[in-house]
Parts: structure tokens; C-alpha cells; sequence
């Protein structure tokens, strides 16, 4: 690194601080900042981040055409935000695909053949909510990396009385290849209809994100049942890092984000399944399948700024070498205990 | 890199002990860490409640409240730390130190930590900046007075910068002197690389092709005003 740059830095110092040697309290060091609050308050800062995600789908209309607002997610905390959580979900949140692969069972020494079946239910709940209440079907292969990237298509209407199941949207997706390449493919009119199924399952998670029971009907019970399953032979994994992240929740100046190499809809039903629907906003779940976890947190940061500082949680290899590609700290989850220790963290307002 | 010295990196317990009960408190539940040893009893000290971070953990939390200029807290947060050598030697814990003299004035800890301890070039930039400034500030109290930019070249020529902080480039240049001798060694075969070369020696350089260029450009003229002067 060049030392070029560093009279500027310093100047930048001096100038903050009567004293002369202190450094900047309030945020970090780097003399590049944003001055008020981060670009996610202004629209067309956020939309241009979005709109440049070119993997997602080509289901957004060409450029050109003008566009209606972007749905707007909440718009970012205002400057009293100081951290930003970066959650991974499995393995990390959740005790999920380990499940299936046997590799939990070989590691805490259980019995694989009723770890695997527990890993099957789970699965097999994950994907009928998806199907049946999140249109996978229809949206598998368009899937995106945020619930709102396809808002700018919707007019709004009101779908209370729509009918997804015929409204033509299959036949012009089995039409093939429509989600890839960019360019208006099955027309602007189909682009509408998949804007349509994404604010409805933005709904349904509203909703359902704290009565999950409620949309599973019969089936409720044998999903209590298999969450208790589950909690048990993870030795309440799951609990723990609910209680970090209800920590985090109960602060007003942090914020909790979820970045999944599982599709969007998936994880959206996973989110739900697993009991995390109160704790994170449907617009604090992002979908790396695309992009990446790395464009993923740079998305991130362009929404909430560069003022707070950003802490990425997980169980290593690509959200560990994208944190470090930004430079964001990371805390590991190989264990338990590192899970109670960031609990500990926490409440010791060390993090 | 966060983590310090390879062999701190995870330091994780390799295996959960599936018989703890679950309903152990939070607060109590400790980490053997094998990778430093504390002298016995001190992570279950009364004063140091639950001390069971892990080195990893330990740089993690540094780095988070360096980031968010928690400079304060971040001087609890070591003074808290166990003693334990390893650990005191974790990069980011050292970089925190480092960090939290300057801020506290403690320049003669500063230099202490700059100089006695190598730091990987990642971290370069920061820790010259911190050197460099703490002796701008000592140089200004003797001084009695601002010091200007002939004043500032004085005190970096009288204090240069640690081997341990600095990888010796000569900074009074743009580019990196293994950019520049590509540039010299190519400009002495052919003074007008074509359009591709440009490109390839953008390539080989980590330069644009706008920059190089320049620096043919302006390599040409300042050799045809030399051969001017003399004649």
C-alpha cells in the first residue's frame, strides 16, 4: 500500500479534532465517508445497486422504459444505527443441512439414521410451504435476491381476488430460457405477473412471520412435534442463537441480516419453519445464489451506509473470505460454544 | 486478515461435549481453548467472569470496536484480557493497542508496540498513519507551533518508519518501484509501445493504460529536454 496517502488521512485527523491526536469517536477512520445517512435514504442510489445485480434473472424490463418506484423497503435507520449483523443461515442460525448430509451425525455421534429422517421432514415441510403458499414453482427458476428486486414491474392492483393459478403465467414461463439473458422475454405483462407472486408472498411472510402454525393448518402439530425433534438433538442450537439475536433485536442502534446461499423462496419457508419470521423483516433477507455473498454484503452496505460498523456471523468459507474481501470482522460458529461466547460478546456490549 | 498468527486461527473446540445439559446458564459456559493456556483459574476468576473467547474471537472484537471508534471500550476490553502471551501477540490485539495509546497519548507505548512487533502489510497504512502522527504531534509540542510540510518531511526523515510497519518502498513516488523498473526496462527496448503493449503493460504493472501511457509520454520529453541541455 502506498504511504502516498496517507498525508491526507492525517490532515483528515487534524482537522476533525481540536486536541490533535484524537481520532474520530464516531465512526471509522476512513477519510471517504458519507456525510448524512447512508444511500439507502434516497432512492435512486439504492435502485441503481439493485438494478445492477445483472445475474438476477433478466426478469427486469429494459432501462429504457420508465419505471414506477421501487416498493420501498423501510427506509434505512436513520444515523443512530452503529452495526449491521450479517447472518448465514445454515449451519450458523440453524442445524439444517448437516442434517441431511450425515456429516452431524458422524461429528456429535448420534445415530445417523434418525438424524438423516429428521433432515428428510424438515426438507420435505420446507419445499410443500414453498410450493404450496410461495409459488416455487412458478418462480423457481426466476428466483431473485431480494423480495422487493422485481417491485418496480408491479402496478399495485389489488390481488385480493386474483387468480395466480390461471392467470397464464405458467404457459409463458414454460416457454423456456425466459428468465435468463436480459431483455423484455415474455413480455412486459408477464414481468407484472411475477411481480405480482412476490408481493404476495411478501404478504404472506407479513402475515404468518409470528403465526407460522396458521398456515400450516393440519400439519401444525407434526411441525411442533419435529421442531422439539430437532432442538433436542442439536442440543437447542437453534435457541442459542435466537437469544443472540434477540439481543441484537432489543437494540435500537443494531440490525439483524440474513445472506443465504438457499434460493430466496426456499429460505424465505426456512425462515418461517424454523421460527425465525419475528426476528427478521422480510427486507433483511437476501439470497446469494446469484450473486454471491460478496455482492450481497456490498448491497448491504449500500443500504445501510458506511457511517456503522458491520459484523459478519457464520460458519466459514464463503462468508468468512467475502468479510474479509470488505474487510468486516468475523465471528466464527464452528460449535456451541462459540455461539454462547458471541452470547457473552453481547451482553458484555463487547460487539 | 483478522485472525492472528495461523496457528491462533479457530482454536475451536474440535468437538461438542454432547452430555453438557442444555440448561447450563450462558454466563458459565466456557470454552476450553486449548491454544492458550491462562495461568490456572484466571479465565474463572471472580474478575474476569466468563473470560471464554477464543483468540479468534478476542481479534474479532477488536476489530469491531476499532471500527466503530469504540476506543474506549476498546481499552476495557484488553485491560480485561487474560494474560496470556499468545494472545498479547494476536495481530489485531497489538494493532488495538496500538491503537488505544495513541488515542490515550501513551506515544512512547505506541512506538513501543509499532517497533517491537511485525505487522502484515494489511495493516501497514494504518499503523504509519499512527506513527507518523504521534511524532508530527510530539515535533509540534516542542516546536510550540504547527508544523508545516517542510516541517513534517524534517520529523519523517528524523523518524522513519519501522521495518515492522513498512515494506521500505521509497514513497516519494506514484508507482510502486516494481511497476517503474518494468516501465524503465521496456522503455529502453522500444520508447512507443503500440496500443497492445500499452494494454499488456497496464497488465504487468497494475497500472491503466492511460497511466502508462503518461509515462511514456512523459518519459520521451523529459529525455529529449535533457539531451537538449546538454547539448
Amino acid at each position: 500500500m502506498q504511504l502516498h496517502r496517507t498525508p491526507a488521512i492525517l490532515s483528515q485527523m487534524m482537522t476533525d479534532s481540536p486536541s490533535g491526536f484524537q481520532l474520530s469517536e464516531n465512526g471509522p477512520v476512513s477519510p471517504v465517508k458519507a456525510e448524512s445517512n447512508g444511500p439507502g435514504g434516497s432512492g435512486s442510489g439504492r435502485r441503481a445497486r439493485e438494478g445492477s445485480g445483472g445475474g438476477d434473472g433478466g426478469s427486469r424490463s429494459s432501462r429504457g422504459r420508465g419505471r414506477r418506484q421501487n416498493n420501498p423497503s423501510p427506509s434505512s435507520p436513520e444515523s443512530n444505527l452503529e452495526r449491521v449483523f450479517i447472518w448465514d443461515l445454515d449451519e450458523t442460525i440453524i442445524i439444517f443441512h448437516s442434517l441431511l448430509t450425515g456429516s452431524f451425525a458422524t461429528r456429535y455421534g448420534k445415530d445417523a439414521q434418525s438424524v438423516v429422517q429428521l433432515g428428510f421432514r424438515m426438507e420435505e415441510m420446507v419445499f410443500n410451504l414453498a410450493d404450496t403458499h410461495f409459488f416455487f414453482n412458478d418462480v423457481e427458476d426466476c428466483d431473485q435476491v431480494h423480495i422487493d428486486d422485481v417491485a418496480s414491474d408491479d402496478n399495485g392492483q389489488d390481488l385480493s381476488s386474483y387468480n395466480f393459478g390461471s392467470d397464464g403465467f405458467h404457459a409463458a414461463a414454460s416457454n423456456g430460457n425466459l428468465c435468463l439473458a436480459t431483455g423484455v422475454r415474455g413480455g412486459v405483462d408477464w414481468m407484472r405477473k411475477l411481480a405480482f407472486r412476490y408481493r404476495k408472498i411478501k404478504d404472506m411472510y407479513n402475515n404468518y412471520r409470528n403465526s407460522v402454525g396458521g398456515l400450516l393448518g393440519a400439519k401444525r402439530e407434526q411441525w411442533l412435534q419435529l421442531r422439539s425433534e430437532i432442538e433436542a438433538m442439536t442440543d437447542n442450537w437453534l435457541t442459542l442463537a435466537i437469544k443472540c439475536l434477540t439481543l441484537i433485536n432489543s437494540r435500537s442502534n443494531c440490525v439483524n441480516v440474513l445472506v443465504t446461499t438457499t434460493q430466496l423462496v426456499p429460505a424465505l419457508a426456512k425462515v418461517l419453519l424454523f421460527g425465525l419470521g419475528g426476528i427478521f423483516p422480510i427486507e433483511n433477507i437476501y439470497s446469494a445464489t446469484k450473486i454471491g455473498k460478496e455482492s450481497c454484503f456490498e448491497r448491504i452496505v449500500s443500504r445501510f451506509g458506511r457511517k456503522c460498523t458491520y459484523v459478519v456471523v457464520g460458519d466459514g468459507q464463503d462468508e468468512e473470505a467475502a468479510a474479509k474481501q470488505l474487510n468486516f470482522p468475523f465471528w466464527r460458529i464452528s460449535s456451541h460454544s462459540d455461539t454462547a461466547a458471541l452470547y457473552n460478546a453481547l451482553e458484555m456490549d463487547f460487539l | 486478515m483478522l485472525a492472528g498468527p495461523p496457528a491462533g486461527s479457530g482454536g475451536l473446540l474440535q468437538q461438542m461435549t454432547p452430555e453438557l445439559p442444555s440448561s447450563v446458564a450462558m454466563h458459565h459456559y466456557q470454552q476450553s481453548a486449548p491454544q492458550h493456556s491462562p495461568p490456572p483459574g484466571a479465565s474463572m476468576s471472580p474478575l474476569l467472569p466468563s473470560f471464554g473467547f477464543t483468540q479468534e474471537q478476542v481479534a474479532c472484537v477488536c476489530e469491531v470496536l476499532q471500527q466503530s471508534g469504540n476506543i474506549e471500550r476498546l481499552g476495557r476490553f484488553l485491560w480485561s484480557l487474560p494474560a496470556c502471551e499468545k494472545l498479547h501477540k494476536n495481530e489485531s490485539v497489538l494493532k488495538a493497542k496500538a491503537i488505544v495509546a495513541f488515542h490515550r497519548g501513551n506515544f512512547k507505548e505506541l512506538y513501543r508496540v509499532l517497533e517491537s512487533n511485525q505487522f502484515s502489510p494489511h495493516n501497514h497504512p494504518k499503523l504509519q498513519a499512527l506513527w507518523l502522527k504521534a511524532h508530527y504531534v510530539e515535533a509540534e509540542k516542542l516546536r510550540g507551533r504547527a508544523l508545516g510540510a517542510v516541517g513534517k518531511y524534517r520529523v519523517r526523515r528524523k523518524f522513519p518508519l519501522p521495518r515492522t510497519i513498512w515494506d521500505g518502498e521509497e514513497t516519494s513516488y506514484c508507482f510502486k518501484e516494481k511497476s517503474r523498473s518494468v516501465l524503465r526496462d521496456w522503455y529502453t527496448h522500444n520508447p512507443y509501445p503500440s496500443p497492445r503493449e500499452k494494454r499488456e503493460l497496464a497488465e504487468a504493472t497494475g497500472l491503466t493504460t492511460t497511466q502508462v501511457s503518461n509515462w511514456f509520454k512523459n518519459r520521451r520529453q523529459r529525455d529529449r529536454a535533457a539531451e537538449q541541455k546538454d547539448g
